[in-house]
């Protein structure tokens, strides 16, 4: 049995350079007046104080690795070229997925709903911007844990909706992950709910001390 | 041996010359033959001799200490190899190795649990305790010389084993982290601020291993240094991982290790050894290079700071005034209050970040609401802020158990506010205070009595003084609270506090703290009054003021009476937040605006600068000036909205920016309604009918295009998200030579605007597409017939240019 280890909460600093590049903020050409930046701030950090990151990942032996398809110990196959050579080479999958949670998102469309779209959209990139940040934070935090059995992580992960990895291998991880216990669901075109919920596959690699 | 003789044993090889720790242990056990993937305790205690070679060559090369093989050897860890019901054989039987494989010290290992521990994981800091109990335990009744606590991602952790262990024994214990390449844990804590934590919580030594090579260790040592009232431990990689053929290698030899040697020394480490990679050859190239290094000196026996997860705050005597913030105290909040009832914390986390944001370098921290359980919500509210503030947090309660409740589970060194002179306080607080290493703000409150002067207080002062460093306090523990009472009331309470505080400044050496809004109670303009006490304050030497940061005029008070006090160089600070001047953002306002009068022109500055709130006096004084209100629509407000898509199409301004000037144009735009000739569909450009395809839940970027379309005059028919093609289709058919605009945000779901479309063309509609959203490409776009945007303001221009076509 695949086992799981689930984060209820992750310590994020505010990735506030990203969220401004996620917002069209161009250094050197974009002109910001400073209580204009005091405001959108104070908007993140309201935003941030809404997220409610949880994360969950999931380690698991490979059965079968080719050039086309990857296939795991529970009988779970990826079909994708990008995803089988991110994980040449390595000796288990990492299998990820973070959300914002469901109050962000609640938030965001009432915002909508009121017409206040400024506020929509900083708090729609600040949600977008910590998952994505949890994403890394967790493969962080599985670089250094498996550090002890000799092992890294890719520098790099894999998301389904991306190349050759069709967004219906979603369904697969939220299977894995069992992410309806992090309250996310997978519509019938397998997109997940809360929006601002993302997973990714990455590898594990063997270290080997000369 | 005695814990006291341990400790004497460890503090003599101190004192001789730089203590020589091992190398790595795992590494070289593989080597021996220890297959990947089992768990290294087992295989080793069923192969003592394998791993007794190793022990013998490290203490042969010259390690002074060997750490025992049982980082691992918790129950949590064992679990997973289904051997959690042997922590106290493993132990036992592990430490019997390293004993009989040299006469040198042993220490007993404890390493992660593999869990992450309450408030940033789910296992209960208690249930972390215990683990580490048990561990402890068994290693010091197997006769570990001391123990150490390494390899720690997460500050709770470290802090979970080391209180474990510290409510069992007073072994000498020894704690190193691990930092990831920025210089601070996974978590975000930087190694000053774990230094602080984990030294005022009762370590004998901390430090840093694994995470790095020797060079960068011996930065991470360095900045500790000033401010460690314990030695150092360095123990790094074997280099820098080098990646070849998909797999990592540490590549630095023994020599070339040996050399980095003196660097680390010169930084500050007292205690060197080696980590992953490293090999007994290293070690004795360690054991050479230190032979001549200088014994630890300890420069500073106490430090008077504060730590969070991620943030540190030394005292120093020549620091500007720290600002406290006060709104975390539900006191005459009734938001809060009612948040805190309920179990809520977004306003927690909200009014936490308003004032980090402000310039709070601490939070005070009150869960004081009547009907409530305090010892529950202040705990609840202290994890909550060491995962989501980065400031150290300020314990505000008279409960015991509260403050209790909250050290425990708090991830730094805090400050309790407050123990008084009160005989029960003392005696519950003082202990409390001494086991979780926290700093606590000294009250000159008596038994029943609250002394009216300086002398009075004094008195007080010397009293708990005396109390508290029976437990080891000095004068850098504690902060002295000035007392401040309301001048209405008492009119010698300014004179007296301010008498107390020079008094504590300059004749008892120690730092004052003020809540300073008690000063005004009952006085008219209380924030004048507030400022010239705190700036008289200041002057008397107040170290550290309770406030509330998000008053401005409160921070800009406290930051010019640093200037004054010479505690803000060149006035930086002061200048910096003083002048918040606006970057200057604005094109030039076109001569026509200008020829409508200064009136027009603020319309046209609040639009393109996105200031809503000064939008609606703008237009009436437009109004009043006789500006008719469709001139300031087409004259005024649209010109300034397209300047506005225009400087977003330069980039210089961000979405943020656009937006905000939409939302004022549509502000103003409701505004002029009921003044307006020419309103309605007759007169509007054309229809838009919006909607995300079925299937697809993300409107973001359809609802930004909606709201800028309507800001040019479009009547939009927005259909929503997951909108069926016969929803869309039946719209189409009633607005006649409308533009349709689809949006889909993933591959799943662009797929059903082909479908659509074709389906428009079966029926021989007249209306027109564009299509939008983060997958669609302006080539998938023109596959279909369709227009295409990018963004909203493309939208807008594209759609201008399909109604004005006709086609």
């Amino acid at each position: 049995m695949i086992k799981r280890q689930r984060f209820e909460r992750i310590p994020l600093d505010i990735p506030w350079r990203r969220i401004y590049y996620r917002l069209g903020f161009a250094d050197g050409k974009t002109a910001l007046a400073a209580e204009q930046q005091r405001q959108i701030d104070e908007c993140i950090c309201r935003a941030s104080a809404l997220v409610q990151v949880q994360a969950v990942y999931a380690r698991a032996a490979f059965e079968l690795q080719t050039d086309e398809q990857v296939g795991l110990e529970d009988g779970t196959v990826f079909r994708s070229r990008s995803v089988a050579d991110l994980l040449r080479g390595a000796v288990e999958i990492l299998i990820m997925a973070a959300t914002a949670g469901a109050e962000i998102m609640a938030r965001i469309r009432q915002l909508q709903a009121e017409g206040r779209m400024q506020e929509a959209v900083i708090y729609d990139a600040t949600a977008s911007e910590l998952s994505d940040a949890a994403l890394d934070w967790l493969m962080d935090y599985v670089r250094r844990a498996v550090v002890r059995e000799n092992k890294s992580v890719t520098a790099r992960r894999f998301s389904a909706g991306y190349g050759d990895f069709p967004l219906e291998n979603q369904g697969l991880i939220f299977k894995l992950l069992a992410l309806t216990e992090l309250g996310v669901r997978l519509n019938a075109q397998h997109i997940m709910e809360p929006e601002k919920s993302v997973s990714a596959v990455a590898g594990i690699v063997q270290r080997q001390e000369l | 041996m005695k814990t006291r003789e341990k400790k004497s044993v460890l503090k003599k090889l101190l004192a001789q010359r730089p203590v020589v720790l091992d190398g790595a242990t795992g590494t070289e056990l593989q080597k021996g033959g220890m297959p990947a993937g089992v768990c290294p305790e087992l295989w080793a205690a069923a192969q003592p001799e394998a791993l007794a070679a190793i022990q013998r060559r490290y203490f042969e090369a010259g390690a002074d200490i060997v750490y025992s093989c049982t980082f691992g050897a918790n129950r949590m860890k064992l679990a997973e190899f289904g051997a959690a019901e042997r922590v106290r054989e493993l132990n036992a039987a592990l430490v019997a190795v390293a004993r009989r494989s040299g006469s040198g010290l042993v220490a007993g290992d404890m390493g992660p649990t593999g869990q992450f521990i309450e408030p940033f994981g789910t296992v209960a800091f208690n249930d972390a305790v215990s683990v580490y109990q048990e561990q402890a335990t068994a290693l010091i009744a197997a006769g570990v010389d001391l123990l150490v606590i390494e390899t720690m991602i997460d500050i709770q952790e470290a802090r979970a084993a080391l209180v474990a262990v510290r409510e069992i024994s007073d072994i000498p214990t020894l704690v190193t982290m691990t930092y990831e390449r920025g210089g601070r844990t996974l978590n975000g804590t930087d190694p000053v601020a774990a230094l602080i934590t984990l030294q005022s919580l009762g370590a004998d030594a901390v430090g840093c291993n694994c995470s790095t090579g020797p060079q960068d260790m011996a930065k991470i040592i360095a900045q500790m240094r000033p401010y460690a009232t314990v030695p150092l431990a360095a123990k790094p990689n074997a280099g820098l991982p080098v990646l070849r053929d998909g797999r990592t290698f540490f590549d630095m030899g023994p020599e070339e290790f040996g050399a980095h040697v003196p660097a680390l020394l010169a930084a500050g480490a007292a205690l060197v050894g080696g980590c992953c990679g490293t090999t007994p050859a290293h070690i004795r190239a360690v054991k050479n290079a230190a032979a001549s290094g200088a014994p630890f000196v300890a420069t500073r026996p106490r430090l008077a700071a504060l730590s969070s997860a991620r943030r540190s705050l030394i005292f120093s005597e020549t620091m500007p005034l720290v600002i406290v913030g006060e709104c975390l105290n539900p006191t005459g909040k009734k938001a809060l209050q009612q948040e805190l009832r309920e179990g809520n914390f977004a306003l927690v986390q909200t009014l936490a970040r308003d004032q980090e944001a402000a310039g709070a370098q601490l939070l005070d921290v009150n869960a004081g609401v009547a009907g409530i359980d305090e010892v529950k919500t202040l705990r609840d509210m202290v994890a909550l802020l060491a995962v989501h503030a980065q400031s150290p947090l300020v314990i505000d309660s008279a409960n015991p158990a509260a403050v209790e409740a909250a050290l425990r589970v708090y991830p730094g060194r805090a400050l309790i506010n407050s123990i008084s002179g009160e005989t029960k306080k003392m005696e519950a607080l003082l202990p409390l205070a001494a086991k979780y290493g926290a700093l606590f703000i000294l009250l000159p409150l008596e038994d029943g009595r609250v002394p009216l002067t300086a002398a009075e207080r004094i008195a007080v002062v010397r009293k708990v003084f005396r109390a508290a460093r029976r437990y080891g306090f000095t004068k850098q523990d504690f902060i002295v609270d000035g007392l401040v009472l309301t001048v209405s009331s008492s009119p010698a309470a300014a004179r007296e506090t301010l008498k107390f505080i020079a008094w504590n400044a300059q004749q008892f050496k120690t730092r004052t703290i003020a809540g300073l809004s008690n000063i005004s109670f009952g006085l008219p303009n209380r924030p004048a009054a507030n400022a010239v006490f705190l700036a008289m304050a200041q002057a008397a030497g107040l170290s550290a003021a309770i406030l509330n940061p998000l008053r401005e005029e409160a921070m800009l008070g406290a930051l010019a009476g640093d200037v004054m006090m010479e505690r803000d160089p060149a006035a930086a600070r002061f200048i910096a937040r003083a002048a918040n001047a606006a970057a200057g953002t604005a094109s030039a306002v076109p001569p026509a605006v200008h020829a409508a009068g200064e009136s027009a022109v603020a319309v046209y500055r609040a639009v393109l600068e996105g200031r809503r709130q000064e939008c609606a006096a703008a237009v009436s004084a437009a109004l009043r000036a006789g500006i008719a209100a469709d001139k300031l629509v087409v004259e005024v407000m649209i010109p300034a909205v397209t300047a506005v898509g225009e400087l977003f199409d330069r980039k210089i301004y961000f979405l943020p920016q656009l937006l905000a000037g939409a939302e004022t144009m549509k502000t103003a735009c409701s505004l002029l309604e009921p003044y307006r000739q020419t309103t309605g569909p007759q007169a509007a450009p054309g229809v838009v009918i919006l909607a995300t395809v079925q299937g697809d839940i993300h409107d973001i970027g359809k609802n930004i295009v909606a709201l800028l379309l309507k800001n040019h005059g479009f009547t939009v028919i927005d259909l929503g998200k997951d909108v069926a093609a016969a929803e869309i289709l039946a719209q189409a058919r009633r607005f006649e030579n409308s533009v349709v605009g689809l949006s889909a945000l993933m591959t799943t779901t662009m797929v059903r605007m082909p479908e659509i479309i074709e389906q428009a063309r079966r029926e021989g509609l007249a209306c027109r597409f564009i299509l939008g959203g983060a997958v669609v490409s302006e080539s998938f776009a023109r596959a279909q017939g369709a227009a295409y945007a990018a963004d909203g303001v493309q939208a807008v221009r594209v759609i201008q240019g399909l109604v004005h076509q006709g086609v």
